[in-house]
């Protein structure tokens, strides 16, 4: 399964077979069938020991009909809807060669199965009803979790969190619809005007949280920490003693930088990406020319720009725009009081000492755990970001023209496109009485 | 033999006949009485919001009902006018005595023959290909009648049967008689039948009424009237009057609640939820120590006074007891009581999106019996059907608007495809285009169509073709007009504290000059304004819709079986099966077709058409 798009193209009433476990050597691997036809392609290359043969739900040893002879096996059988794909299943437990493997497949695509498309059991988990959208896609970032926070997000929304809070989202939205409708189709304009900004208003908030875009990269990507400020001030350095290893060439000449380097630190089980950037000066040279572009491109990226200087730097102002710590290097060169931190003031370090190199790190971490702890689900894949970013976008709209007067027939389009939105994040479009709704709250009608 | 034969002389069966005659066809209309065509059953008003829009668009497709409502209205008022003009809705109490009367002129205007008599039943009989074909009708003394096709539009007439608390009897409407022979004829041709319900109020006499207890309503200094071609009331303007009802009222209610019909389960049928009985209000909203109750005056010429928001079917002392509770009706003296109506009508998803029963070729159903409530509703049905009817009869192709395009496109998709559970009503929150749909532009988005058809002259349809063109061009003038710091006059109409006066205000002379006489250039303005001002609205829905329904176009052949196909459950089999929609999008639509079903779906069609 990749990101985004999380879905392969639509599937048919094929019977499909792929190896279930990682490729290469082990004890086992497992292949899996699903699909009308997965006990009667099972049959052809498996034959089970005794005489009951397959059943349902049960592991009945066999062996393996291949061509090039027979091993021993065991299947395990499901029968359509309960089974993990929600059609009939036949997992065949072998021995853990490629080569056997590969030849299990290949019989079985013989036999008329055919091979699955990434993530094709998941989807068809899916499409039977096993799984919801965003459950499938948790599935697929619990799978790909690189950090301990990240796989129990990852189990968090498996266990359908997301569902449940956008389901909460949009319970309230249609409350508010309900009564925007209200007021427009039966001109009711005695109620409900302050429930439907309260509404908007709250479901705007936790959307809001969900969006926090660090908070989301710290556990899918990680946080992504760049080095940036004028060359020679110690950012490789600092770098290296951050991730404490001599990844970076060091130099006492400006300039060494010139490509991106990165490093991943995990910090208190949550995953920092760091990136070293050549210095921000006038190149001397095409090749640092580039690498000053390129640092300038990673400040972009930056869910958090270190700014780094030299204690000693003189040169004025700090750069603006987006998430920036300053941290003056090479402490150690000062002498006397003057190395005592200011707590609103720029943090110190010495990259060549350590000093305050670990007090720098314990901060990067609790700047990534800022986005994880606390109720609201942290949206993991790409598609259901895009999807929140837009949600955001028509709350947005929706409380601004409730604040300017526009009629509510307008305020109700853009709360209309974010339960649109909603429905896409889940990948489903309940059947919402509005009008239930309005007729259980309003004693309308002639 | 004759093209068209419509049953039914209510606002469907009207719209109908006259439809199918503009179009040209030999028309004949089968009704019980000559004398009740063009009857209020109910309400003696027209339009409202949604209901409005239906009644703007019946007349830019050249119905009746706009007319008649116009000359017959004694009250008028512009609904939501603190509101965007999309969702303005206009309304008249109109004069329940001169209605028919001016609905059976103006049918007499049409070549239409009035036949009065009873169907029977339906005369039909099967093609070679073992279709089912609707020939005609059997009456009850003029014996068969054939036709090319037949439009049924039998309101609550179909298996009606009217209760007032323990009384119940059969019939359509107080004093007419049911159609119950053809509910069973129905049945025959495989058409499913469901019951649904609605009320009526009591009607009071009103020198009964102590006028000064009430509130008030008067109608609009400058009336909005539904038909183009209105120019002038024709009728004395009345108010309305408003008052309350209170603890002692719902009191008494309570303590009868035994004795309703509905509750002790003699009705069975569902009503709808947003036109509740008075005992229902009671009961749902327990914490309401009062509601709001409208005095309408039924007619110029009676005295007889109904009584919006106490519909009831209550014995006859118990809604007496009731009324008299109200302060201002103490000694309100009641001339026809409140009683509810049970009726057949056929459940959704059997008719085409040309109201033809899909059991049934050259079968066309319309009104109530497709489970509507409404004038509205039911002529703007009875105009589609009758045009529809007339279409086929001529060989020509079907008229079928779509959601975007009228109120009467989402009423017949919802019914034809969506499927309702409970008498259905229009509100504008029904139409996902709502926006683009306001009754300023019907002519607009309607005129020229139903002229190409026949249903509307052919000045009609040029006069919305200058008047779009004129649009367009202060459109132009709007977005090329600067008004400094790199905005244009486009721009300023987007800012809700810029009030439109301004807008014109600031408009130059040149722009005037072209647009014309003073009248139609500000109307031109106005429209190109509110255009621009719903623009990024619209923008933003559509291309959410692009999005989403990228793959929804994929066409489903008409003879796609959707029994059988494994992974949708057979309960949605058999909603696709009913609703039969052409396309995925329509699918969709459908309740309770999910996502997963729809991607089952698509994956079958592939297989099928082998892509």
């Amino acid at each position: 399964m990749s990101a985004a798009p999380p879905l392969p193209p639509v599937s048919d009433g094929d019977t499909i077979v792929a190896e279930a476990t990682p490729p290469g050597q082990g004890g086992l691997s497992l292949v899996r069938l699903s699909g009308p036809q997965a006990w009667n392609i099972a049959g052809q290359l498996f034959a089970p020991r005794g005489r009951a043969g397959l059943s349902v739900r049960r592991c009945t040893i066999g062996d393996l009909q291949l061509e090039g002879g027979r091993d021993r096996a065991t299947a395990t059988a499901f029968r359509a809807p309960s089974s993990p794909t929600g059609e009939d299943v036949v997992e065949l437990a072998v021995h853990g060669s490629p080569w056997l493997v590969q030849a299990v497949v290949e019989a079985a695509v013989e036999a008329g199965a055919r091979c699955a498309r990434p993530g094709e059991f998941t989807h068809r988990a899916w499409r039977s009803g096993k799984l919801t959208l965003t459950e499938a896609e948790a599935l697929d970032s619990l799978i790909r979790a690189d950090s301990p926070a990240a796989v129990r997000e990852a189990m968090r929304q498996h266990g359908g969190s997301i569902d449940e809070a956008a389901a909460r989202l949009e319970s309230e939205l249609v409350e508010a619809l309900a009564e925007l409708e209200a007021a427009v189709d039966f001109h009711d304009d005695s109620q409900g005007q302050r429930r439907i900004d309260e509404s908007l208003g709250r479901v705007r908030k936790s959307s809001a949280a969900w969006l926090s875009a660090g908070r989301n990269r710290a556990l899918s990507t990680g946080l992504r920490v760049v080095l940036s400020g004028p060359p020679n001030a110690g950012k490789s350095r600092l770098f290296n003693a951050l991730l404490a290893d001599e990844r970076a060439i060091v130099t006492a000449e400006a300039g060494t930088t010139r490509d991106v380097l990165e490093g991943r630190l995990v910090l208190s089980d949550l995953v920092v990406t760091l990136v070293d950037t050549a210095g921000q000066r006038e190149a001397t040279s095409e090749a640092e020319a580039e690498g000053v572009r390129r640092s300038q491109r990673e400040r972009e990226r930056a869910d958090l720009v270190l700014e780094v200087r030299e204690v000693e730097d003189q040169a004025p102002g700090w750069p603006e725009g987006g998430e920036h710590w300053r941290v003056l290097n090479k402490v150690d060169l000062l002498t006397g009081a003057s190395s005592t931190a200011d707590e609103s003031g720029p943090r110190r370090v010495s990259a060549a000492t350590g000093e305050g190199v670990d007090a720098l790190r314990e901060a990067l971490a609790s700047r990534a755990r800022e986005g994880v702890s606390g109720e609201a689900p942290v949206l993991l894949v790409a598609r259901q970001r895009e999807v929140a970013g837009r949600l955001q976008e028509h709350l947005d709209r929706a409380v601004e023209d409730r604040r300017v007067g526009q009629p509510e027939e307008l305020v109700a389009e853009s709360v209309r496109r974010a339960l649109d939105e909603l429905a896409e994040l889940r990948g489903r479009v309940d059947d919402e009485d509005v009008y239930g709704r309005i007729f259980s709250r309003f004693c309308v009608g002639k | 033999m004759r093209d068209v034969v419509v049953v039914g002389g209510g606002h469907a069966g009207i719209e109908a006949a006259a439809a199918a005659a503009r179009l040209g066809a030999s028309t004949t209309l089968v009704t019980f009485s000559r004398e009740a065509i063009g009857r209020l059953s109910c309400n003696p008003a027209i339009g409202g919001i949604g209901k409005g829009h239906l009644a703007c668009e019946i007349d830019a497709l050249g119905g009746l009902m706009g007319r008649v409502a116009d000359a017959t209205g004694i009250q008028f008022r512009l609904l939501n006018t603190k509101r965007g003009r999309a969702v303005q809705g206009p309304r008249a109490q109109v004069d329940r005595e001169l209605y028919p009367v001016r609905a059976q002129e103006e049918l007499a205007a049409h070549p239409v023959e009035v036949v009065e008599d009873e169907v029977e039943a339906l005369w039909w009989g099967e093609t070679s290909d073992g279709r089912k074909r609707c020939l005609g009708v059997v009456l009850a003394d003029h014996g068969e009648l054939r036709a090319a096709t037949t439009v049924l539009c039998t309101g609550t007439f179909l298996g009606g049967v009217l209760h007032v608390g323990n009384d119940q009897r059969e019939g359509g409407r107080r004093g007419e008689r049911a159609a119950s022979a053809l509910s069973r004829g129905l049945t025959e041709v495989g058409l499913r039948l469901q019951r649904f319900k609605t009320g009526t109020p009591p009607r009071l006499l009103d020198t009964s009424v102590d006028w000064d207890a009430c509130e008030v309503q008067e109608g609009d200094a400058e009336p909005t009237f539904f038909s183009a071609v209105t120019r002038t009331v024709s009728q004395p303007q009345v108010p309305c009057h408003s008052l309350y009802t209170n603890e002692r009222a719902h009191e008494i209610i309570r303590e009868h609640l035994h004795a309703s019909p509905l509750l002790a389960g003699r009705i069975t049928g569902r009503g709808p939820r947003y036109c509740p009985s008075f005992e229902e209000k009671v009961l749902r909203f327990a914490d309401r120590d009062r509601h709001q109750l409208i005095l309408e005056p039924e007619s110029l010429s009676s005295e007889r006074v109904y009584v919006n928001g106490a519909s009831t079917s209550l014995p006859g002392e118990a809604q007496e007891e009731f009324i008299r509770a109200i302060r201002g009706l103490e000694e309100a003296v009641i001339l026809q009581h409140g009683y509810a109506v049970e009726y057949d009508h056929v459940v959704s998803g059997q008719v085409a999106s040309s109201l033809e029963a899909r059991s049934v070729e050259r079968l066309f159903l319309a009104g109530q019996v497709l489970g509507t409530t409404g004038y509205e509703e039911a002529a703007g049905l009875g105009l589609l059907a009758g045009a529809n009817a007339a279409l086929k009869a001529q060989g020509r192709e079907e008229l079928v608007l779509s959601r975007r395009e009228a109120y009467l496109g989402v009423m017949v998709d919802d019914l034809v495809i969506r499927g309702i559970d409970e008498p259905y009503r229009m509100f504008t929150s029904r139409a996902e285009h709502r926006l683009e749909l306001g009754v300023d532009g019907v002519d607009l988005r309607l005129s020229e169509r139903a002229a190409e058809l026949g249903l509307v002259s052919a000045k009609a349809g040029r006069a919305a073709g200058e008047r779009a063109d004129r649009i367009a061009v202060a459109r132009r003038w709007l977005e090329g007009t600067r008004v400094g710091g790199g905005r244009t006059l486009a721009d300023e109409c987007l800012r809700p504290d810029v009030p439109q006066a301004d807008i014109e205000a600031r408009l130059p002379a040149e722009a005037w000059a072209e647009l014309g006489p003073e009248k139609l250039a500000r109307d031109a303005v106005v429209m190109a304004a509110d255009e621009l001002r719903r623009e990024p609205y619209v923008r933003r829905q559509l291309a959410l819709q692009d999005r989403l329904a990228r793959s929804r176009e994929r066409v489903i052949p008409a003879d796609f079986d959707f029994a059988g196909i494994p992974g949708l459950s057979s309960e949605i089999q058999e909603r696709l099966s009913q609703a039969r929609p052409t396309t995925l999008g329509q699918a969709g639509r459908l309740r309770g077709v999910t996502p997963a079903a729809l991607e089952v779906l698509d994956a079958w069609l592939g297989r099928r058409t082998g892509s």
